[in-house]
This record gives structure tokens, C-alpha cells and sequence, in this order.
């Protein structure tokens, strides 16, 4: 047989039989768009490429719940998008910040006792350093806030409808026509700003 | 709407209050109010919010409010002015300086192609005499652009490799494409395309009810068609069924006799049993054997059913 004329949802039918062939194909069709996407949430190839990895194991591990009356595509975007978030989150709680010390006399002594923890795989410079997302869209892309850029992506990247991207948000439809249109706005100011 | 079972939405209670609900809707709401105290009294904060907002007063402008927004309102053009207006904006042909600017959301909209034919004309009639928006529309186009334009990313080229690695290690050994699992997996399909068979409305079920009474419709309508006969009667039909039943129990009984009788099996106990007698040293040590094993079974049987031994304090 061969998998690779059959439709999405014909194919998660067989994975859901234990098909090897058939999670090989999802892998193969889904693999580069949940890794852009990812990607870009995230901004660290690696990480992207460990939270992709995660993202397709947890789909897999779980195809018995997929529902057939939603596209695959938007499921498993669900599920890489959720998981990017979490991972962002995370990062954000890994850089800590331990006060100066108690016994400081001045501000300056508090300055220098002060210690700060940054996560190993998160730079400043990350975005410029990174050459694949380093040309200006890419860069004003980074700025955005994780929900404008999950909806512009896969709007604009995707080719998803405002209805299929609610659905992968969970969120209701006229909010993500709020994501998108702002999330462009602040692009169209950012790239302004870069250029002038 | 909510079934009898769960909670009644504050949209669905509001609705209910507002009498935006039809007939049909209506009425389980009643009866989910009539059993449950905790969406009625929640029906009662909504009544007491809207007889509050209903007696909100009306409060009243100072004396020469009207007169002074009327003096703002400038005058009615005149009907040849209001009608070349309406002509310009039917045909879509020029715009009136004094027209709002597009803002973000309706440039993003026009380049999305998301409006309607009238608001699009009009749109694009502004944009034909407004440089300022002209220019506005041009970066919008770049943005588009820019990001219709950004490719889908590669992972590595071992990624997929990775991926299937990681999720055999996640899971039980895969099923192969043949014998008996092949067949579960036709079972587990089978399954999934019943489970999408059974209705999920109150429609689908009364059509399901339905067709399944067909068939229990038609014996019955068969049954009654033979009963009907004058010699035929229920005390009759037992009487058959009766004798039919005793006639087919007394013939497998007498072919199991009959085989039983002509089997070899039997011939060879039958020998073994004389040979036994013949020699009473080794029938004793079988009757022995027999006894003893007779007994234990009787002890093991007693030890774990009708008296067993504790097992904690016994390490495994």
C-alpha cells in the first residue's frame, strides 16, 4: 500500500492500528512545518528541535485521541504550540535574579553582591547571532508576543483560516483576528524602526 | 444549551430571563431550575441584577444640552450636493477629501481580501485620491509580503530518525502486519467505524430506534399472521416444541451411548481393570495410591479454601 497517496486522517487510522509506515509519513508531511513553527517560538535550534521531538512523541503516544472531524494538522500544531509556550515559560522562570546582600552598606556593595542566573541556552544576542532568523522580519519577529507570533505564523506561513488558527489557540475567532492584526501592527513599526 | 445534567450557563440563565429562548429550549431549562438549587439561586442573582438595572434612573442633561448640540451639527447639504454624493459613492469614482483616513485594521482587511464588495470599493476609491494613505498601504504591502515570504524551516536531517527512535522507546513494541494482529487491527477499525455509527443528536437516535424496531415489527406482524390460523394455538405450539426437544435429547443421548460402547477407550480400561483383579498386590498398591492422592487433594483443597493461611509476616 502506499501510504503516501493516502489523506491525513486515513493515515492516523492505520497509526492508530500500530502502522509504523503511517506514523513515518505524518512525521515526513509535518516534520518541517511543527519545526518552523517551533523554531520561531522558541529561537534556539536545538531547543526547537527537542520540543518538535517531544511534540510528535506526545502526538504519537496519543493518536487514539486525535478526532477526526479536525484537520491533523491543526492537532498537532495544537500540541507543538502548547509545548513551545511551556518551554518558553520556562526559560523565563530559569533566569533568576538572588538579591544583594543584607548586610550592603551602600547600593554599590548591593550591586556587587548581586548575582544573576542565566539559562545556558538563552543569550541576549541570540537573535542577531542566530544567521537563519537574523534578517529583519525574522528579528521583529522575536519581539513579538508569543501569541501574536504563533497566529501571524501560522496565518501567513501556514495558510491557516482565522477559524482553523482559533482552534489550534483554543481561543475564540475575533481574538485571533486581534493576535493577527496587532501582531502586524507591531511588525509594521518594527521594521520601520530597523530601516530608518 | 445545556444538558439536564450539567450547570446552566450565565449566558443561557440571561437568555432565559430575557425570553430569548424558544419553546423547545425553554423547557429543560425549567426543569433543570425545578432540581437544581444551585442554578436557581443563581437565576435569582440574575433577577435581582436586572430588576436593579431596570430601575437605574434616567438622569437628565442640563437645560441647554439640546441646543447646544444641535449648534454643532452643521447643516443638511443641499439635495444636489446629497445626491451627487450618492453617486459618487454608488460608482465608486473619487472620494471626498473629508473622508476618514483607512486605519490598520481596515488596510489589513483590504489587503486580506476579508471585505465586502462595497466596503473594498470604497476602500479603494479613498486610496486612489489619499497619498498619505497610499503611502500607508505600501508599507502594509511590504509587511504582507515580507512575511508570505518566510519559508518553512529544515530540522536536521536526522531529526525524523530521532523522532521514530524516541517514540519506539516511549511505547510497547509495534504491531506487525501479520496473523493475529493484522486481525485485531481489522477488529479495532471495525470498532471505530461502529463507534462513528452510534447517533450523537436526539434525531439520529429516534432513526436508529426506528430502523432497529423494523425488524422486531415485522416477527411480530409474521407471528400474528400464523397465530391466526384457526388450528393453530399457543398450547399447541409448546406441545410441538416439547416433543421436538425431547425427540433430539433422546437421540444425543443414544449416540453418545453408542459411541461410548464401541470406543476403544473403554475396551482398554475394561482389560486393564481384569488384569488388576487378577493380581491383588498391584490392585492394593493402586487403591493405595488412589487414597493418597485422594487425601491430599482434600488437604490442599482444605488448606487454601476452606482454611488459608495467612501470608503477611512471609517475605515474597
Amino acid at each position: 500500500m502506499d501510504y503516501a497517496k493516502l489523506d491525513d486522517k486515513e493515515l492516523a487510522a492505520r497509526a492508530c492500528e500500530g502502522r509504523q509506515r503511517a506514523f513515518r509519513e505524518l512525521l515526513t508531511r509535518y516534520e518541517r512545518p511543527v519545526f518552523s513553527l517551533v523554531f520561531r517560538m522558541v529561537r534556539d535550534r536545538e531547543l526547537a528541535e527537542d520540543v518538535a521531538q517531544e511534540a510528535f512523541v506526545k502526538a504519537f503516544n496519543a493518536i487514539h485521541s486525535y478526532n477526526p472531524s479536525y484537520k491533523f494538522s491543526s492537532w498537532i500544531f495544537k500540541i507543538a504550540n502548547n509545548m513551545a509556550i511551556d518551554r518558553l515559560r520556562k526559560k523565563e522562570l530559569d533566569t533568576v535574579s538572588i538579591h544583594g546582600s543584607p548586610n550592603a552598606r551602600s547600593q554599590d556593595e548591593e550591586e556587587e553582591s548581586r548575582i544573576t542566573l542565566t539559562a545556558q541556552d538563552e543569550t541576549p544576542d541570540q537573535y542577531t547571532e542566530n544567521r537563519e532568523l537574523g534578517n529583519q522580519i525574522e528579528e521583529a519577529m522575536g519581539h513579538l508576543r508569543p501569541e501574536y507570533r504563533t497566529a501571524v505564523l501560522l496565518r501567513h506561513v501556514e495558510g491557516h483560516s482565522y477559524q482553523e488558527v482559533a482552534h489550534i489557540m483554543e481561543v475564540p475567532v475575533g481574538t485571533v483576528k486581534t493576535f493577527i492584526h496587532r501582531g502586524r501592527s507591531e511588525l509594521k513599526e518594527l521594521l520601520a524602526g530597523a530601516t530608518a | 444549551m445545556n444538558t439536564s445534567n450539567e450547570h446552566l450557563t450565565s449566558e443561557t440563565l440571561q437568555a432565559f430571563l430575557e425570553g430569548e429562548l424558544t419553546q423547545e429550549d425553554r423547557a429543560p431549562v425549567e426543569t433543570h431550575l425545578a432540581s437544581c438549587s444551585r442554578c436557581a439561586s443563581e437565576l435569582e442573582a440574575w433577577e435581582l441584577l436586572f430588576s436593579e438595572l431596570d430601575e437605574l434612573p434616567g438622569l437628565e442633561p442640563s437645560v441647554d444640552f439640546a441646543d447646544r448640540v444641535m449648534a454643532e451639527i452643521p447643516a443638511r447639504p443641499s439635495l444636489a450636493r446629497r445626491m451627487a454624493d450618492r453617486v459618487r459613492s454608488t460608482l465608486g469614482h473619487g472620494v471626498d477629501q473629508a473622508e476618514e483616513h483607512l486605519g490598520p485594521d481596515r488596510i489589513q482587511e483590504l489587503l486580506e481580501g476579508a471585505l465586502g464588495t462595497r466596503d473594498r470599493r470604497r476602500a479603494h476609491a479613498h486610496l486612489h485620491a489619499c497619498e498619505d494613505c497610499q503611502t500607508v498601504y505600501r508599507e502594509w504591502e511590504g509587511v504582507f509580503q515580507s512575511l508570505n515570504a518566510l519559508p518553512r524551516l529544515e530540522p536536521s536531517p536526522e531529526f525524523q530518525e530521532r523522532v521514530m527512535a524516541a517514540f519506539q522507546t516511549s511505547r510497547a513494541p509495534a504491531r506487525t502486519d501479520s496473523g493475529l494482529e493484522r486481525v485485531m487491527g481489522w477488529l479495532t477499525a471495525a470498532g471505530n467505524a461502529a463507534e462513528r455509527l452510534i447517533p450523537t443528536t436526539r434525531k439520529g437516535w429516534s432513526f436508529l430506534g426506528a430502523m432497529a424496531s423494523v425488524p422486531a415489527l415485522l416477527i411480530v406482524a409474521v407471528v400474528g399472521a400464523v397465530l391466526a390460523h384457526p388450528l393453530l394455538s399457543w398450547g399447541g405450539l409448546a406441545t410441538l416444541l416439547r416433543w421436538r426437544v425431547a425427540e433430539g435429547v433422546e437421540t444425543l443421548m443414544g449416540q453418545a451411548v453408542q459411541r461410548l460402547v464401541d470406543s476403544p477407550l473403554l475396551l482398554s480400561i475394561w482389560d486393564g481393570v481384569s488384569a488388576l483383579a487378577a493380581t491383588p498386590t498391584l490392585a492394593l498398591a493402586g487403591l493405595g495410591a488412589a487414597w493418597t492422592l485422594s487425601f491430599l487433594a482434600m488437604w490442599v483443597l482444605y488448606r487454601n479454601v476452606f482454611h488459608p493461611s495467612s501470608l503477611a509476616g512471609r517475605h515474597v
